[in-house]
């Protein structure tokens, strides 16, 4: 599963469709990422992100691909938001499931360094010093 | 015969150009590198594409060296350094 999409989505919802009814499922691991108010030592007011439609969600489903085969881990989830986002609210859910979870908590970590290094997406910070599109990858 | 290559722009290189994408002709055989040239003197703003090695260029949505060669119809789109994630 993945999505690119400007609305919220609902964390236990999308983690109970992934993990699905199956009975050799062991582990759930899930990674939030969710817009700070601070980011190098300046108030953040908002984010907005910015994709390149076609090839972000190419390149999002080639990361499940490559993250399916090189763990031991049944099934992987990936949603981004795009658009503005304020302070506090979400921007990206990463689910993997697993039976059992050393794998799924390996194979989560590496999707999201994976996704902020080859994913064509794109984040705007909007400081009190003016708007920043950030160009540094963390 | 006239070539067209479409050129797209984003985030910060959108931004800087007031531009989401354009059209560059050519006529006889066109690298990624030379096009990139071609953008960058077309646009002296953006000189920051051929001094930066963070920026990364697509062809046809794939990821591609600059020294490829384009062509009739293709896409590539200047990527800048990459952002996403939390």
């Amino acid at each position: 599963m993945i999505k690119l999409q400007l609305a919220d989505f609902n964390i236990e919802e999308e983690t109970l469709a992934l993990r699905g009814p199956f009975r050799n499922t062991g582990a759930a691991v899930v990674f939030l990422g969710t817009a700070r108010d601070f980011s190098k030592g300046k108030d953040i007011k908002g984010l907005e992100f910015e994709y390149y439609p076609g090839m972000a969600e190419k390149s999002l489903e080639r990361l499940r691909d490559r993250t399916l085969k090189e763990f031991d881990v049944l099934d992987v989830g990936i949603i981004h938001r795009f658009g503005k986002i304020e302070i506090a609210e979400n921007i990206v859910l990463i689910i993997v499931v697993s039976q059992h979870r050393k794998e799924a908590f390996k194979a989560c970590e590496f999707c999201i360094d994976e996704l902020k290094r080859s994913v064509p997406i794109w984040k705007k910070e909007f400081t009190v010093d003016g708007d920043v599109w950030v160009e540094d990858h963390p | 015969m006239v070539n067209m290559i479409k050129v797209l722009y984003f985030a910060s290189v959108k931004e800087k150009l007031g531009l989401g994408s354009e059209a560059f002709e050519y006529k006889n055989g066109l690298t990624l590198s030379l096009l990139i040239t071609r953008i960058s003197e077309k646009h002296p703003e953006l000189r920051t594409l051929t001094a930066t090695k963070r920026f990364l260029y697509a062809v046809n949505q794939e990821v591609s060296d600059l020294s490829s060669t384009l062509k009739d119809g293709d896409e590539v789109a200047i990527l800048p350094p990459l952002s996403g994630g939390n």
